[in-house]
């Protein structure tokens, strides 16, 4: 019984590792991004801005406080909708940046060595 | 046999290249690497050498590039699913093939053993087992074991069928160790000494899996919301300022760290208060169980999975608040008490986001702990489906005071807990020992917890499973970890269930169990003859200290017939002394005392209603109070009928139920009845001259009247239900000397203390077996005249005659009285005395009396 050589794995490497960075790994990176926008819209509870725009701010019940309450509760949704949309942008942007800047880094491994050769 | 080929496999060869790139050599190469491109790169990109820079940033971005690779591949690699594979070895998990690979050579059992001795998991099952760092050392000087030659082809296939068994779909570092030890006899015989059993080793696994193997998912594969809630949380939930002055936050806790749940199993009680608490309407639930049954768990189990987003949208990000009944009524003036239950009532039905846990519910409903009942004011809100509320309490407080109020009662859904089955019980503590390692720094070992919860189950019969058992083995931890012992085992169970119980629970070994062999002689240095009682009580205590007990009976059940004075109470009191370590751990009952129905009330409590009620039974509080003793019931057969019908309970099911509902257990108790049934038959022999010593026909001829005339008074049902009966013969003449001579020992012990030596001389012994036997009431009388021909004027002697340490008083025989001669002593002088005027008479006094 004999046990793996390690050079017959870094033989293969090459071939796998430009499957898996330029196939395998970008599916993976769109789960992660695709988590990672729904983690942000649940924790700034973007649906629920919405769904409770016109509520009373800490489901105020009591006579004379209700549409003071809900005042208050569409101007603080109203700056957070801004605010909200605002972060979904940046993250959005973030994301497109690592997702290309995947494909992207072998490539400026490339250009870097042609700078270094020809600059 | 599939081939284990692991030089072709894919998850194999990961492994090979990730235990070389993780070596030292390699990880010390990789951070000297990353220091000098790191420095390399600031320098470069500060000196505004273009070139030198992109060779660095080129350089820097591939080291990165395959760091990014190795961390999210190669050590990620996943095993082939076990039903696609032809290679066993693709099935292996990735961290186990590591291990695999480290091992020199697959030849030798000892080799492929050690080297999985590196890894964790494996150290904690054997741990489990009780098997030391000194009997692995102990395996390790075995040149058998070591040089025993294996085929890991067929090692591997074992594991397979491991894993196939428990439906995974790898192989992992627990399976080899199992096929392992179904390879070696020498780890088996080890198993075998530390009694651990092939279903004990798997429970052992499964254990250590549910410790190792967490939930192995990426986070991006889990939902968002396991992430905690949302910031809408904020503005949702209303405000509860007053409510919080009358509550503890269960959810605020669990979310600062400084309370969890220790929830296992309980999934179908876990389900069905979910279903009840979504609904739209009633959404109220009361959990029923005994305390220490798990109530509490399954509401802060609730309350985590809440906080964690795992419940169904109705119960998500819950705040779970406990009701504190203490705060709510605490300095509450008249009609303040209603006032806070409103307040507290409207908060929650706006705050919208609250479950309220109310804990003994019975505090709210009238119960004598508090006497406030203000079940009314939450009527409405309980109805209505505004509120979400889970209540606790016990099944006799709800037959009291919840099921009593009709309309309150059908507020809630009824969830009844029942005692976890052992296998449970078993996953539930191996949960707890976790957290008890950690706070007593111990192993516990998987014998005890089986153990704890064996001997939970049968001795702490007052309280009920999981809790008593939790409880038994955190004091059980702390004494191990007070003795400076690392490791508890089943042995400190028994130990201090002994110490709790007095019963002896440890195998009887060594003189104990020469003490056992032997116990006859032992209770006849007491006991003079009755052998047949002797015998029977000593084959009882001989069965229950060896062979389980399967069924629920008391430990031993006797009959014991016969005149008052032949030794039916010495032997009682013998048998306590040596069972229950203390001859006073007998609970004894007049049954002349229960001849009238009413009598019954006392025995077991009155019924509810009246008066009397609340005080429970006088005997059944008894058992309840020391459940470990020695039951002795005085002339049964003077007790009412109805008795019997409560003494066949006590047989056949060893417990009895009081007019509380409450159970006073007898499964550890000895009972012996009393009674002078057929004493007639045993009179008349005596008078004929039967004895001991007489002919074995008369006394067969006697045992069967005494028997028919015990048949004719008692129900077959319940003769038949005694584990024996056992007839005491009367004394003989030779009998009472020997009993002579016992007393007269005692005499001797209680003089020695005070220095003083007594002779007797032989004509007393006879003289006091002659006054000291009374036929009607055997050797009872003797008692008196040793206290009363020997005692007292030696008392006199030491008062009058100043009798001190090294004296010594010699009795002789003059004129037909005892003759006292006292020899010097320290303090006093020679001399004799006449013997004083005693009141003896040879009758007791209940005789005199005409009792």
């Amino acid at each position: 019984m004999e046990k793996p050589a390690v050079s017959i794995y870094l033989a293969k490497l090459p071939f796998v590792f430009f499957h898996w960075w330029f196939l395998e790994a970008p599916l993976t990176l769109l789960k992660i991004l695709r988590f990672i926008f729904a983690a942000f819209a649940h924790l700034f509870s973007f649906k629920e801005l919405f769904t409770t725009f016109f509520q009373p701010w800490k489901n105020e019940y009591r006579e004379g406080l209700v549409r003071t309450a809900i005042v208050v509760g569409v101007v603080f949704k109203t700056i957070l909708i801004f605010f909200d949309l605002f972060l979904f942008g940046v993250l959005l942007a973030l994301e497109l940046v690592i997702f290309f800047g995947w494909f992207a880094l072998p490539a400026i491994v490339l250009i870097s060595l042609y700078g270094a050769i020809f600059a | 046999m599939e081939q284990f080929l692991p030089n072709s496999s894919k998850i194999f060869g990961a492994a090979a290249f990730a235990n070389l790139y993780s070596s030292v050599l390699f990880k010390t190469i990789r951070a000297l690497s990353a220091t000098v491109l790191l420095t390399l790169l600031l320098i470069l990109g500060t000196s505004g050498a273009t070139k030198p820079l992109y060779l660095a940033i080129s350089i820097v971005i591939v080291f990165s590039i395959f760091e990014i690779y190795y961390h999210a591949k190669v050590i990620k690699e996943k095993p082939t699913l076990l039903k696609e594979v032809a290679n066993p070895a693709d099935s292996f998990s990735f961290e186990t093939a590591q291990l695999l690979l480290k091992i020199p050579s697959y030849r030798f059992f000892g080799e492929v053993f050690w080297s999985l001795l590196a890894s964790k998991e494996v150290l904690f099952v054997l741990s489990r087992c009780n098997i030391s760092q000194k009997d692995l050392n102990r395996l390790v000087a075995d040149q058998q074991t070591k040089a025993l030659q294996i085929n890991f082809s067929e090692i591997a296939s074992l594991t397979k069928s491991w894993a196939e068994k428990e439906g995974r779909n790898f192989i992992d570092t627990f399976d080899i160790l199992l096929a392992l030890i179904s390879k070696s006899p020498s780890l088996q015989k080890l198993l075998f000494e530390k009694e651990i059993k092939d279903a004990d080793l798997l429970n052992i696994v499964f254990w250590a899996r549910a410790v190792f193997v967490k939930d192995s998912r990426p986070f991006w594969e889990k939902p968002p919301e396991t992430f905690g809630q949302g910031i809408s949380e904020f503005w949702t939930g209303g405000w509860t300022l007053r409510t919080e002055q009358y509550t503890f936050d269960i959810t605020k806790q669990m979310q600062k760290g400084k309370l969890s749940a220790y929830l296992v199993g309980r999934n179908k009680e876990i389900e069905q208060v979910e279903e009840i608490l979504a609904r739209s309407e009633k959404r109220n639930v009361i959990l029923i169980g005994p305390p220490g049954i798990g109530k509490t768990t399954i509401v802060y189990g609730l309350a985590e999975k809440s906080i964690q987003g795992l419940l169904p949208p109705a119960l998500k990000y819950k705040r779970f608040l406990e009701l504190d009944v203490t705060a709510l009524t605490a300095g509450a003036a008249a009609g303040e008490l209603e006032e806070r239950i409103q307040n507290l009532l409207t908060e929650i039905t706006h705050a919208s986001n609250v479950v309220l846990f109310a804990p003994e519910i019975e505090n709210l409903a009238g119960s004598r702990g508090t006497g406030v009942n203000v079940t009314g004011h939450f009527l409405n809100a309980l109805g209505s489906g505004r509120l979400q509320v889970i209540a606790t309490t016990t099944r006799e407080a709800y037959r009291r005071y919840i099921e009593t109020q009709g309309t309150f009662a059908a507020a809630f859904e009824v969830i009844d807990l029942a005692e976890p089955p052992e296998g449970e019980a078993i996953r539930i503590l191996e949960e707890a020992a976790g957290r008890i390692e950690a706070k007593s720094r111990i192993v516990v070992t998987y014998k005890a917890i089986q153990k704890t919860i064996e001997l939970s189950e049968r001795y702490l019969v007052d309280r009920v499973l999981p809790g008593k058992a939790i409880d038994l083995l955190d004091e059980a931890a702390a004494a191990t970890s007070i003795k400076n012992k690392t490791l508890l085992e089943s042995g400190d169970i028994e130990e201090l269930i002994s110490q709790k119980t007095k019963i002896p629970i440890k195998e009887a070994t060594g003189k104990e169990a020469q003490k056992l062999l032997g116990l006859e002689k032992i209770l006849h240095q007491r006991i003079v003859d009755q052998n047949e009682a002797i015998v029977a009580v000593s084959n009882a205590l001989r069965r229950a200290r060896t062979i389980e007990r399967e069924t629920k009976r008391p430990i031993g059940s006797f009959l014991f017939l016969g005149p008052t004075g032949v030794g039916k109470t010495e032997t009682a009191k013998a048998l306590a002394a040596f069972y229950f370590g203390n001859e006073e751990s007998i609970t004894r009952v007049d049954m002349s005392e229960f001849q009238d129905a009413s009598s019954l009330n006392r025995l077991i409590g009155a019924p509810p209603g009246t008066g009397e009620w609340e005080e429970g039974g006088d005997f059944t509080e008894k058992v309840r109070q020391n459940p470990y003793s020695l039951i002795l019931l005085d002339e049964i057969e003077k007790a009412h009928p109805e008795v019997f019908n409560i003494l066949l309970q006590i047989l056949d099911d060893g417990r009895l139920t009081d007019a509380k509902g409450r159970f006073a257990n007898f499964r550890n108790a000895i009972i012996i009845l009393t009674s002078n049934i057929g004493g007639q038959f045993i009179d008349k022999m005596q008078r004929v001259g039967f004895s001991v010593s007489g002919k074995a026909g008369d006394y067969d001829d006697a045992k069967n009247k005494v028997m028919t005339a015990l048949k004719d008074h008692f129900r077959p049902e319940f003769l038949n239900r005694l584990d024996d009966i056992v007839i005491f013969d009367i004394l003989g003449h030779e009998a009472i000397q020997k009993i002579v001579g016992i007393q007269i020992k005692q005499v001797e012990e209680r003089l020695k203390v005070k220095g003083i030596g007594i002779q007797i001389a032989p004509e007393v012994y006879g003289y006091l077996s002659k006054e000291g036997y009374n036929p009607q009431y055997g050797a009872r009388p003797l008692k008196r005249l040793i206290q009363s021909k020997i005692l007292n004027p030696i008392a006199s002697l030491i008062i009058g005659k100043g009798i001190g340490e090294g004296g010594t008083v010699s009795l002789t025989m003059k004129n037909s009285d005892i003759h006292f001669e006292v020899r010097k002593g320290r303090n006093g002088k020679n001399g004799h005395a006449k013997p004083i005027k005693s009141d003896f008479v040879s009758e007791p006094v209940e005789a005199r009396r005409g009792v």
